[in-house]
């Protein structure tokens, strides 16, 4: 073997842990912006709404899928015993005071009674809070922690996913112009 | 650098709660068991299978999350109502994504992850034999 | 006060660890016995500021001083004293304080100890070294993982730890497993050190073999434990979850034993000398990688700390800084590693090619792992979307490797260093043989062509526990002399073969354990009412009562009490209590199993949930009862058996005393 060749073999290990290093800063740099790799990306993006028909929050009335249509809105599961979904909250009243988009809530294994007066204490930015029983509705969305928030266009499709609670930094550089433009 | 230090989704995903944490623990409930051993060892073998989205690298057969006993129930109640196997993971995959399934499947992405061990078996042939020939002719 | 304290004695360890390195260094440039011998004072310097700091700690959390953040969030007043001090290392700035003492005495005890086995300078570049790495993560932990960090003011009480982590076993699984990777940073050190000065021979190895045996046998303890830990406690039967911190702990232990076995080959024969130095880099930089992996969030695992996307970039630097450092020395002075004329050449038989192809396919194992890993981690990377890889990959990718080095572990020990033909002919070889195919053709019989793995396990775990026996047997000249005899040649084996066949024979009992409770186990489940039986797993079993609201130490707890009989009825009636434990702060379950170990196989029985007609969300369920598991878990017991007989043939061979060079 020449001597060259040798030389490069030895230097091999170097190269490849190089290469290692640049791929675990790269991950970090990934999960500084927020992209922590428990986050799961959603096969939902670009798909229409799963059809679905509940009773709310509220005797005697509804919420289907077909109430989504026509507008811009965010459908949020959220629980009264979750402290994230309470740190999102007012962020979630000054949206619902929009007109550009209507906000609906999905009650994620919590009793109507519970979420009704979670709601009236804090303010209720919601049309309609669905009251997702068994959880079906959830699953058929992907949920898998809470809160979720879904965006869903005029056409009723799934266009953008936040898992956790909403922040300033996401409603302003994400949502909001997304909302924006599919309003246009 | 490790311990075993588990902590389960509750503590990890206290920024993003995992719903029930607060809740006793329910793996399988009574309701839950199928009619006959045999179907009952399908579903466990299926569950086994499938990969829980909040206790991220336990089954949904191990897991103790709300969500995983929610995703025990759905595959029960498919194999009663006659499903494949197939058909049942297809839902799951509709939902959350190739990542419900253990087993990477045979993609483009994973293609590497079946590759490379056959590489690395070919590298170490090669040093194997590298060293051997460096060694002093008697 | 504490606080300030801790502080003080962390910041003299670091400015002591950076004094050790300066001196050491310029000492055995200047080859000036005092200042080395100042260097090694630097060391027990640093060794005494983080044993104070970390007496520190444990003394707040002992007092349960709240004013400190870390013990705030870690503990609590209800916790029993041992979990309180256990709590010290059950989070990411008390367990990294851990890291960084152990760090700190293997330098100092490599400092203390009589220099009959090193030349002073290579020692003192050594304890450079060790003293780099030191001060690198001294200065983490004062930057950005401060245990000492105070609060205006201290709240009422903790927030508790894990309760998983409230068990005597689990207690001391930390500090087992860090004195193994840490350990490995002595050979590291002293490969790094002979690389710098340019030395062709192996007086590293010398130095550093016995660290490097501490360390292997605590790793292995660590592990094992963990497992059994882990089968015990957390009430789903399983022992190794392939998970990536699991793993992280693997990998340097998989390269720890390659290193082992080829340092061995390269100070007794002088060759593979560039290998056993790569390998003592690498094994360490497998530690560093691991203490990334967990504390850094680049990997989503069960195990993680609280991820800090900024702490890992300062673990990650200090880690280029390593490895890339010693690597680019390797990659520069490894070249004149080459052998010398003398080197005596081995046949394509030998020891040394059996010790080769074993260290070869370890390194496959540890490949495979390491690949199925950080795969997860490149795809998001790239941003390919998400990938996971689980158990079954894992099992596929790392059996066959470990099974081939099984193959050749026998035979390896049985070939005399240079050339072995004659092998064959040996009466170990053959009896071990024909027991192998003995044990392999019985199981085929039984099992038929579809059990093949197991069959090959078997035969092969047979194969070598066999040729241990007898080379045991041949070595205490069994049946040759008097009984008494035998037995007292015992204790007069070389350590270094006694070690061999109990690690090498434990490494055999614990495949027997993976394979057969892999093929063989069972579980069943069934929904059970008070008084009522079932048949499960050929044992009628009976819920004869159950207490609800037990109060234990520090949660409360259902309790069953099972009667168990055998349905052939030809063994004893045996009661088993599982329990399920609630915790309070944080608010968790954990079911906690009943064990019973009968001839190597174990029952498993789990309480698992409680039904009481109506769930959380007010539905009326139709079936009340509770459900139970009766999982039968076959040779079980081998597997932890086995890990603790390695373990012990670790703690033998590190027991040797001097330098003795035997012929075996």
């Amino acid at each position: 073997m020449s001597t060259r060749l040798r030389f490069a073999t030895y230097a091999l290990p170097l190269v490849a842990f190089a290469f290692l290093a640049a791929l675990f800063a790269w991950r970090l740099g990934l999960a500084e912006r927020g992209m922590t790799p428990d986050l799961l990306p959603s096969p939902l993006i670009g798909r229409t709404v799963p059809t679905f028909d509940l009773e709310t929050i509220e005797e005697g009335k509804r919420l289907t899928s077909q109430d989504l249509k026509g507008k811009v809105s965010l459908v949020v599961f959220f629980a009264s015993w979750c402290p994230e979904c309470q740190i999102e909250h007012p962020q979630l009243i000054e949206l619902g005071k929009r007109s550009d988009m209507t906000l609906y809530g999905m009650a994620y294994k919590d009793p109507s009674q519970k979420m009704a007066q979670w709601l009236a204490q804090r303010g209720n930015p919601y049309v309609a809070v669905g009251q997702d029983t068994g959880r079906r509705v959830a699953m058929d969305f992907g949920v898998y922690a809470v809160p979720e928030s879904y965006l869903i266009d005029k056409t009723g499709t799934i266009r953008l996913k936040h898992t956790g609670a909403l922040t300033a930094d996401f409603i302003d550089g994400e949502l909001l112009p997304l909302v924006a433009e599919l309003n246009r | 650098m490790s311990g075993i230090f588990l902590k389960i989704s509750a503590l990890f995903l206290l920024l993003i709660v995992a719903a029930g944490v607060d809740c006793p623990v329910w793996a399988l409930t009574p309701e839950e068991i199928m009619p006959t051993p045999a179907l009952e060892a399908r579903a466990g073998a299926l569950e086994k299978e499938l990969r829980c989205p909040v206790c991220q690298n336990q089954s949904i057969h191990d897991s103790e999350a709300v969500l995983a006993r929610d995703l025990r129930q759905v595959v029960r109640s498919k194999i009663r109502d006659g499903e494949t196997d197939g058909q049942i993971k297809a839902w799951l995959v509709e939902r959350y994504g190739t990542f419900v399934l253990m087993a990477p499947p045979m993609q483009a992405v994973t293609l590497p992850l079946w590759l490379c061990p056959v590489a690395f078996l070919a590298i170490a042939g090669i040093v194997g034999a590298a060293f051997f020939r460096r060694r002093r002719q008697v | 006060m504490t606080a300030g304290l801790g502080q003080i004695f962390l910041v003299v360890g670091c400015f002591a660890a950076l004094t050790q390195a300066i001196v050491c260094f310029v000492g055995a440039g200047r080859h000036s016995d005092r200042l080395m011998r100042l260097g090694r004072r630097a060391a027990i310097a640093q060794v005494a500021g983080f044993s104070a700091a970390f007496a520190a700690l444990i003394y707040a959390y002992i007092v349960s001083d709240f004013r400190l953040l870390n013990v705030a969030l870690n503990s609590h007043t209800d916790k029993p004293l041992l979990y309180k001090i256990s709590g010290v290392w059950g989070n990411h700035e008390g367990s990294m304080l851990l890291w960084l003492l152990i760090l700190a005495l293997f330098g100092a005890f490599t400092a203390l100890r009589k220099a009959k086995d090193m030349p002073e300078e290579l020692r003192a570049r050594a304890i450079g070294v060790q003293g780099l790495l030191a001060f690198g993560f001294a200065l983490y932990e004062l930057a950005v993982s401060n245990p000492f960090l105070a609060l205006d003011q201290a709240p009422p009480n903790g927030r508790g730890l894990n309760p998983i982590l409230q068990d005597p076993g689990l207690a001391l699984h930390p500090p087992l497993l860090y004195l193994g990777y840490v350990g490995c940073s002595m050979p590291f050190s002293f490969a790094v050190a002979s690389l710098i000065e340019g030395r062709k021979d192996c007086a590293w190895v010398t130095a550093s073999r016995r660290s490097l045996r501490a360390a292997w046998t605590f790793l292995t303890l660590g592990v094992v434990m963990g497992s059994l830990w882990a089968y015990t406690t957390l009430g789903w039967g399983g022992w190794w979850a392939w998970d990536p911190v699991e793993n992280a702990s693997l990998l340097p232990w998989l390269a720890a034993t390659a290193l082992l076995h080829i340092a061995f080959v390269a100070e007794k024969r002088e060759i593979m000398k560039g290998l056993a130095v790569f390998l003592a880099i690498l094994t360490f930089s497998l530690s560093l990688m691991g203490t990334f992996l967990v504390r850094s969030g680049a990997l989503s695992s069960v195990h993680s700390f609280a991820t800090d996307p900024t702490r890992g970039t300062f673990v990650l630097a200090v880690m280029a800084l390593a490895t890339g450092g010693a690597l680019a020395l390797f990659a520069w002075r490894a070249p004149m590693l080459t052998n010398s004329q003398d080197t005596p050449s081995f046949e394509l038989l030998s020891r040394e090619t059996m010790m080769l192809v074993a260290c070869l396919a370890l390194a496959l194992a540890l490949g495979n792992v390491a690949l199925g890993t950080l795969y997860p981690l490149a795809i998001e990377a790239f941003q390919l979307g998400r990938v996971t890889v689980g158990p079954p990959y894992f099992n596929l990718v790392f059996v066959p490797p470990i099974l081939a080095m099984a193959a050749i572990m026998g035979p390896g020990a049985m070939l005399a260093w240079g050339r072995g033909g004659a092998i064959i002919l040996l009466p170990k070889f053959r009896f071990a043989s024909v027991v192998g195919m003995f044990v392999a053709l019985a199981l085929w019989a039984i099992e038929g062509s579809q059990a093949f793995v197991t069959i090959l396990a078997m035969g092969l775990a047979a194969w070598l526990f066999a040729g241990c026996l007898v080379d045991a047997a041949e070595r205490i000249q069994l049946g040759k002399v008097h009984l008494v005899e035998s037995l007292r040649k015992i204790p007069q084996m070389s350590r270094t073969r006694a070690a061999l066949l109990l690690a090498h024979s434990g490494l055999a009992v614990m495949i027997v354990g993976v394979a057969g409770s892999a093929a063989w186990s069972t579980d069943e489940v069934k929904r059970l009412q008070t008084g009522e039986t079932a048949v499960m797993a050929g044992y009628r079993v009976t819920l004869k009562s159950v207490g609800e609201n037990l109060k234990g130490p520090n949660y409360s707890y259902t309790r069953g009490v099972f009667e168990l009989t055998h349905e052939d009825g030809d063994e004893p009636q045996l009661a088993l209590a599982p329990e399920l434990r609630f915790y309070d702060s944080p608010p968790m379950a954990l079911a906690h199993a009943a064990i019973h170990t009968r001839w190597l196989t174990n029952l498993y029985l789990v309480l698992a949930a409680k039904n009481e007609g109506e769930n959380s969300e007010g539905q009326n369920l139709s079936h009340k009862g509770y459900v139970v598991h009766l999982y039968r878990h076959p040779l079980t017991p081998l597997i932890f058996a086995g890990g603790f007989m390695m373990t012990a043939g670790g703690i033998v061979s590190s027991t040797r005393r001097g330098n003795k060079k035997k012929k075996h």
